[in-house]
C-alpha cells in the first residue's frame, strides 16, 4: 500500500471562506435579501460581497434554454399527434355519417295513408293465418314453429322510377320479416312481388295486392315498412292496428 | 429521476390503454368479442348471424344435387371437404357471401367455397335457419387442423370491427370418402339446426 501524500487539499478550501476574524453569519435566521437591496445600516465588513448568502438569480443557462425548447416541442408534438389521431379516427363520422341523410319513415295522414316520393300505400289488412294456413292452388306449409301471415296493400303510384318495392313486418325487436321470402312463390290470390310503379295499360296488378310473409310463431308484427332502392331516402311505415 | 417515473407512467398508461380496448372489444360492441370460437355441434355467433356447422367430411368427388338431371361426380387435384352448415339472422335477410367463408388450415393457408358446385351460401332470415352444404377444395395435406372461419365483413356500425366465427372441423385425413352428395338448401322448423 502506499502512503497517502502529505500535504492534501481540504474540501472546504476549494469554496470561498470569510475571511478569519469575521463573525459568521447565520444563513437559517436571517433571510437572504440581496444587500444592495437591503437598506440596512452598513456593519462590519460592509461592501464586501455577501458570501453565505444567497445571491443575484444566475441567468439561463444554454443548458437550461434547451431543455425548456425540447419540453415545448415535446408539448407540440403531443399535440399535434392528438389532433392527427382524432382526425384519423373520426373520418368515417365526417366523410359518411354527417354526410348521409338520416332514414325516417314519412307520415301517415289520418285515413292510414303514407305517400313519399310519388307512392301512396295503405295498409287494407295484416292477418295471421297461423301454422297451418289453407292456401289456394299450392301444398306449401310453413316449417313448424312458423305462422304464415297475410299482408294486404293498396297503392297508387305516379313515380316511373319504382317497380317492385320491398314489404316487411317489423316486430317489436327489430327483426324484419319480409315478403315473399322463404314462402312459396306461386299462391293463388298472393302477388309474388309487390308493384309500386305507375301501371302499364296490360298490367293485371290488383288494385289491393296480398302478400304472404313466413313469421317465427313468437313474433308479434307491430308494422308493415315498404322499402325501394328506388327512394332516394326514408321508408313507409304503417302501423299494425 | 423524474425521466424515469415519466417512462414508468407512459408503461402504465400503455397498459391502462391496452385492458381498456380489449375490454372494449369484449363488453362494449353490440355484438360481443370480435372473434368467436366455436365447436361442431354448437352455434357460435358471427353477428348478425348465428352459425351452426352440424357435419364436416373429406371426399374425393362430389355430387351435386339439381331438379332435372344428376350430373357425374366432379372430381379434384385436391380433396374435397364438405361443411353442412345452417344459419340464421338476428335483424333481417342476409346472404353470406361465399368471400367471408374460407377454411384455414393450421399453417394459415385459406381455401374459398369451391364456384365449382353452385352453392357459395344462401340467404336466411331473423331466426329463420337455412341449412346446406358448402363444398371446398383443399390441399391433402391441410385436411388436419382445418378451421371454417365465418366472417359476415358487413360494416354494420362504420369502421367498427365485426365479428367472426371460427369453428374447427376436426377432420381425419384417414377417413377420406369416395363420393358425397351435396344437399340443397332447406328452411328449418323452430329449433331445428
Amino acid at each position: 500500500m502506499s502512503e497517502p501524500p502529505q500535504e492534501q487539499p481540504r474540501p472546504e478550501a476549494e469554496i470561498d471562506t470569510p475571511p478569519r476574524g469575521l463573525p459568521q453569519p447565520e444563513p437559517a435566521a436571517q433571510p437572504p435579501v440581496p444587500a444592495a437591496d437591503s437598506g440596512a445600516a452598513p456593519g462590519p465588513g460592509a461592501g464586501a460581497a455577501p458570501v453565505w448568502g444567497a445571491g443575484p438569480p444566475a441567468p439561463p443557462t444554454p443548458q437550461r434554454r434547451r431543455a425548456s425548447t425540447v419540453h415545448v416541442l415535446q408539448v407540440i408534438a403531443l399535440v399535434v399527434g392528438l389532433v392527427g389521431t382524432g382526425w384519423i379516427s373520426s373520418e368515417h363520422f365526417r366523410t359518411v355519417w354527417l354526410g348521409s341523410e338520416r332514414d325516417e319513415p314519412v307520415a301517415v295522414d289520418g285515413a292510414g295513408a303514407a305517400t313519399h316520393e310519388g307512392l301512396t300505400v295503405s295498409l287494407v289488412e295484416a292477418t295471421d293465418l297461423g301454422a297451418t294456413p289453407s292456401l289456394p292452388g299450392t301444398d306449401w306449409q310453413p316449417p313448424s314453429g312458423f305462422h304464415a301471415w297475410r299482408v294486404v296493400l293498396d297503392a297508387e303510384s305516379t313515380n316511373p322510377d319504382l317497380f317492385a318495392c320491398d314489404v316487411a313486418l317489423v316486430d317489436g325487436g327489430g327483426r324484419h320479416f319480409v315478403a315473399n321470402l322463404f314462402v312459396d312463390s306461386f299462391v293463388d290470390g298472393f302477388e309474388w312481388t309487390f308493384s309500386c310503379g305507375v301501371p302499364e295499360p296490360d298490367d293485371d296488378v290488383p288494385a289491393q295486392q296480398a302478400l304472404l310473409v313466413l313469421v317465427p310463431a313468437d313474433a308479434e308484427p307491430t308494422a308493415v315498412e315498404i322499402t325501394s332502392t328506388g327512394f332516394s331516402s326514408g321508408y313507409i311505415e304503417l302501423e299494425i292496428d | 429521476m423524474r425521466r424515469r417515473w415519466m417512462i414508468v407512467g407512459l408503461a402504465a398508461l400503455a397498459v391502462v390503454l391496452g385492458i381498456a380496448t380489449n375490454v372494449a372489444d369484449a363488453r362494449l360492441l353490440p355484438y360481443g368479442p370480435t372473434s368467436s370460437t366455436g365447436a361442431i355441434g354448437e352455434d357460435a355467433g358471427a353477428y348478425p348471424f348465428t352459425v351452426h356447422v352440424s357435419q364436416a367430411q373429406a371426399a374425393h368427388t362430389v355430387l351435386v344435387c339439381c331438379r332435372f338431371e344428376t350430373p357425374p361426380p366432379t372430381g379434384t387435384d385436391g380433396v374435397w371437404v364438405v361443411v353442412t352448415l345452417s344459419y340464421a339472422t338476428a335483424d333481417r335477410p342476409r346472404g353470406a357471401s361465399g368471400t367471408g367463408l374460407v377454411l384455414r388450415s393450421a399453417d394459415g393457408r385459406e381455401f374459398p367455397v369451391s364456384n365449382r358446385t353452385g352453392s357459395g351460401g344462401w340467404l336466411a332470415g331473423p331466426d329463420i335457419w337455412v341449412r346446406g352444404d358448402l363444398a371446398f377444395e383443399v390441399a391433402p395435406d391441410a385436411l388436419e387442423g382445418l378451421t371454417l372461419v365465418f366472417d359476415p365483413g358487413i360494416q354494420l356500425y362504420g369502421p367498427m370491427p365485426t365479428q367472426y366465427a371460427r369453428i374447427p372441423l376436426d377432420l381425419d385425413p384417414g377417413a377420406v370418402l369416395d363420393v358425397i352428395e351435396l344437399s340443397e338448401e332447406q328452411i328449418l322448423g323452430a329449433g331445428e339446426r
